[in-house]
């Protein structure tokens, strides 16, 4: 089976490179930048929509009742 | 990187606070059918929520983002939790939480003050061992 890997390019200052290269091989630090993004932008959308939830259900616990009913759960098992 | 408990959660999950997703959550994996049966409970018996299921998607919103990150009970965490359990006459799923947190040495945030107390317990004990 034959696997194709997109390649892109990125063009950066010659300041820039120097720098990053302290850090090991350029290809390398940008695919962690990738996943550091993708992360980033994952969890800001996961931010924004549980605020959402929360605001259009606006609801008040009592943090007691909660333990409550986790310890009931919990002696329950 | 902190340390949550089923209770902890469980409030930041269904309550407003606007403060999930600014620090690194880690709960034991046990954690989840927890936070599920409590939404479950709110739906179904305490009528507090209208739907669950939206909860329960962001509940693995989280994990898929990374604001929660979920760790595999082990044998190692078990046996710890265990000793923890026996020392404090607390039940198991209590000091599972305070394991995780004594084992990556960071704080536990929990609605629960029995386990907080364990937890602070457990620590000062530590602490007390590692000045002598």
């Amino acid at each position: 089976m034959m696997y194709y890997m997109p390649t892109i390019s990125v063009r950066i200052s010659e300041e820039d490179r120097n720098r990053l290269l302290r850090y090991g091989p350029l290809s390398e630090t940008i695919r962690q930048a990738l996943e550091l993004f993708e992360k980033e932008r994952k969890r800001r959308e996961w931010m924004a929509k549980l605020d959402q939830l929360q605001k259009e259900n606006p609801v008040k616990l009592d943090p007691d009742e909660i333990v409550r009913l986790l310890r009931e759960d919990r002696a329950s098992h | 990187m902190i340390v949550a408990d089923s209770s902890y959660l469980v409030e930041r999950l269904i309550e407003r606070r606007g403060d999930w997703g600014t620090e690194d959550l880690v709960s034991p994996d046990l954690a989840v059918p927890e936070v599920v049966n409590a939404v479950l409970i709110q739906e179904r018996i305490l009528h507090t929520l209208s739907d669950g299921r939206p909860y329960i998607e962001s509940l693995f919103g989280a994990v898929d983002s990374a604001a929660l990150q979920l760790v595999k009970v082990t044998e190692s965490l078990v046996e710890e939790a265990y000793e923890i359990a026996m020392r404090n006459g607390q039940a198991i799923y209590d000091c599972i939480f305070v394991a995780l947190a004594l084992k990556y040495g960071v704080p536990l945030k929990t609605n629960d003050r029995r386990q907080a107390k364990v937890f602070a317990d457990e620590l000062s004990a530590r602490e007390g061992s590692l000045s002598q």
